[in-house]
């Protein structure tokens, strides 16, 4: 129950932070922390806690968002249910290794599904504008902060109790 | 009790949720949304006097350079001013000796930026003023250097807007110089293309684009950007040249919705 409460003030501190972020260092700057909440909560709660975070993450990114309402929680639930998938075939428990793999897949695979309804809703999409001001921006920033993020969440969950 | 919920009540709803709020648009829902909308915008603009205050801190080496560039640039300016203002009095007599109608003023509603999409895939931003304030839905935006979106929704006390480097985003233009006629879009890198123009146009990088008569939603005239770059005839999809949008959108603090 105490998860259930938490999510929403997490998912809303990690919105804060990633505005924070973009503001001040722009696109190269700014995790994809939601996604990193995402992956945090399936690897350390399990899958229900995991699409609820996708499901608030979702609706708050959306509120900012030019595209359809709904947009991000489809592609953070998918992104949910794919971290699953990855952690019971390819995932090692306590390996960082497999940790930034894993969030590696998934901004990959958000980036995708990102990609394909823009495409369905606007029809024009660069894939070259995709891939070096999207994916490779996200990536790298994502993967420079996830180990630190993860770190810092456990410890959270411990002082929280969560 | 959480545990207790069957794995399949679950996948239902991760089947069901994301496509119900994709297409289900009910004016309740709708209603639902602008509210969500306003109440993240309010509480994320709570970030914005410190954030503000860090980022003098931390570009305080640039604005001296800036502040010298503009400097030179001020004299430069000055004196443009005085013969501008010249053209625009043999201008005024010029209409009255033709009998041309001047163009219209518009009225402005001012509004401050409270928050902006912290995403790559988008480029909007969240105002403070809503439907209250009398905006609506496609209301252009401009700053004091140009155009810098149009409203896509408006709340009771907040608004999105759209910004002109948004993928989503389109107007049609001028080139200032030629009067060559093209529509232009936004896009993922944060630049502005310049698409449906003529082969044989005459474009050149630094031509200004202004916003087109037969615009519906922009009032014809206003400053859109300079053209950075020029694409070769069968270059990358339609679009023939890049634009520089004129307004920073990343540094955007207050705004004018036209009414």
């Amino acid at each position: 129950m105490r998860q259930i409460l938490i999510i929403p003030i997490l998912c809303f501190l990690f919105l804060l932070l990633e505005y924070c972020l973009f503001s001040l260092f722009g696109r190269w700057g700014d995790p994809h922390l939601m996604l990193i909440l995402v992956i945090f909560f399936n690897l350390y709660s399990g899958i229900r806690f995991s699409l609820l975070t996708a499901l608030f993450g979702g609706i708050l990114k959306d509120c900012f968002s030019t595209m359809p309402f709904g947009t991000h929680v489809f592609s953070y639930m998918v992104c949910a249910c794919l971290s699953t998938y990855i952690r019971k075939n390819c995932y090692e428990r306590g390996s960082s290794v497999s940790k930034l793999l894993m969030v590696f897949l998934l901004i990959t695979a958000h980036t995708l599904i990102m990609a394909f309804l823009y495409k369905m809703v606007f029809e024009d999409i660069r894939w070259m504008d995709v891939l070096f001001s999207v994916w490779f921006p996200e990536v790298v920033a994502s993967m420079v902060s996830a180990l630190f993020v993860f770190e810092r969440l456990r410890d959270a969950a411990r002082i929280l109790r969560f | 009790m959480w545990r207790k919920i069957p794995k399949q009540v679950i996948y239902a709803i991760v089947i069901v949720a994301p496509f119900w709020l994709l297409f289900f648009n009910s004016p309740f829902w709708h209603g639902i949304k602008l509210e969500t909308m306003g109440v993240v915008a309010s509480s994320v603009s709570v970030a914005n006097p410190p954030l503000k205050e860090l980022q003098i801190f931390l570009s305080y080496r640039k604005t001296y350079a800036d502040y010298q560039k503009i400097q030179a640039e001020n004299f430069k300016l000055k004196a443009q001013v005085v013969r501008l203002n010249e053209t625009v009095s043999e201008n005024g007599r010029f209409q009255r000796l033709l009998g041309l109608k001047p163009m219209q003023p518009f009225t402005t509603i001012a509004a401050r930026v409270i928050a902006r999409d912290p995403a790559n895939w988008n480029s909007s931003l969240m105002i403070d003023k809503g439907s209250r304030q009398g905006i609506k839905s496609g209301m252009p935006v401009i700053t004091a250097l140009g155009v810098a979106g149009k409203v896509v929704e408006a709340a009771d006390n907040s608004s999105k807007v759209i910004l002109i480097n948004d993928p989503s985003f389109s107007v049609a233009v001028l080139n200032q110089r030629s009067r060559d006629a093209g529509l232009l879009s936004g896009s993922l890198s944060g630049n502005c293309r310049l698409s449906y123009i003529m082969q044989d146009t005459d474009i050149q990088e630094g031509d200004g684009i202004i916003t087109s008569s037969i615009s519906t939603a922009f009032p014809a005239g206003l400053l859109v950007g300079r053209v950075s770059k020029v694409y070769s005839a069968g270059g990358i999809s339609d679009a023939r040249a890049e634009v520089l949008p004129a307004v920073d959108v990343e540094k955007i603090e207050e705004v004018l919705v036209i009414k």
